[in-house]
């Protein structure tokens, strides 16, 4: 009880919060603009975003965290791949329609 | 293939990017707004300070005790917390008058206070967006600029394509205003990237609150009373308790 109040202290989760938060801010605006800039459409578009994002959140898991999720995370499934799903996915759709549009 | 539609290229100088970098500049603009209209942390009387931390150092004791060697410590310790939280010196206003009744919460300075901020930090959240909206509807109605890469059903024709009257046209062709709510949901990751540390203070600010000004507080006397209960009927049990037993266990001799 009182190991998991020091492990999970909400300072430490904020910040490894915030660090998976940038990995996903960072990789929607990035992945809308590929799709972009390579033309995809339609179902190809989300097919594009899912596997990206998974492969990306693969490799945060795999480099960054080095397979010890529980370590750093309460609900490491929640919180790496749930959480800040909605926000990639709008900053996502976002540059993937300016992009595809400016390409035009 | 030939496109069914030509756009104007100035379309994208002229409509997509002023939008895009007036929302931007619009979303800066209203966190510094937000970040100023925070009223600053207020200083604590000492008596409210002293009141918690006696709370809280009697609960730490009843968590931690087991770190205390012999039993007399214990009692000692036990028998002091419980004379200091029973006799009522560390409250607020001690001994004073048991007021039994629950203060209304929106008397109380605080809270009114604190529902006036929220309202502040509310308004500055939605009188830009609907200036914005306003500027858009008004400057850019009428006309298509851009063509989405993703088909969507024609339930959408009504709102993405307000105040074009075509109706067989495609629902990827969408008017200005769409590209205003594409934005508003699609900055948030933006933003958060460009202004990293004043959120981080903002999500403090907001934390803190929640804490400290609760409105209906429960009465601190009877807090104290409880807790000087559950302090009295605490079992002392030491971790040096039977430690060599444990020892020559966990080495298996």
């Amino acid at each position: 009880m009182s190991k998991d109040q020091v492990k999970y202290s909400s300072s430490i989760t904020h910040n490894n919060a915030k660090a998976i938060q940038y990995v996903h801010d960072v990789t929607g605006l990035a992945f809308g603009t590929a799709a972009g800039i390579l033309k995809v459409e339609s179902l190809q578009g989300v097919a594009f975003f899912v596997i990206l994002s998974i492969l990306s959140n693969l490799l945060f898991y795999v480099l960054k965290i080095r397979g010890h999720a529980s370590q750093y995370f309460e609900r490491p499934l929640k919180d790496i791949y749930l959480k800040g799903l909605t926000r990639s996915i709008s900053g996502y759709l976002m540059m993937w329609c300016l992009v595809t549009a400016l390409c035009e | 293939m030939s496109p069914d539609l030509v756009l104007d290229p100035s379309l994208k100088v002229w409509v997509l990017l002023p939008i895009s970098a007036v929302m931007i500049l619009v979303g800066i603009l209203r966190s510094y707004v937000t970040n100023l209209l925070q009223p600053l942390p207020k200083v604590s009387k000492w008596r409210d300070v002293r009141e918690q931390q006696q709370l809280q150092k009697a609960r730490l004791f009843r968590g931690n005790s087991h770190v205390l060697v012999s039993k007399k410590e214990f009692l000692n310790r036990q028998a002091y917390l419980y004379e200091a939280l029973t006799s009522g010196k560390y409250l607020k206003n001690a001994v004073k008058q048991n007021k039994d009744q629950m203060p209304n919460p929106l008397s109380d300075p605080n809270a009114s206070d604190a529902m006036f901020n929220m309202l502040k930090s509310n308004a500055a959240n939605f009188i830009p967006q609907t200036v914005i909206m306003w500027w858009i509807n008004y400057f850019f109605a009428g006309f298509i600029i851009m063509r989405l890469p993703f088909p969507l059903t024609l339930r959408f024709k009504s709102m993405l394509q307000q105040g074009i009257d075509t109706p067989d046209l495609d629902v990827r062709w969408v008017s200005s205003l769409s590209w205003y709510f594409v934005t508003l949901l699609g900055l948030q990751s933006v933003f958060s990237l460009i202004l990293s540390s004043s959120n981080a203070v903002q999500v403090i600010q907001q934390q803190m609150p929640a804490q400290m000004g609760m409105p209906g507080q429960p009465d601190m006397a009877k807090v104290f009373a409880a807790e000087g209960e559950s302090l009295q009927v605490a079992q002392f049990k030491s971790s040096t308790d039977s430690i060599e037993d444990r020892i020559l266990d966990s080495y298996k001799l």
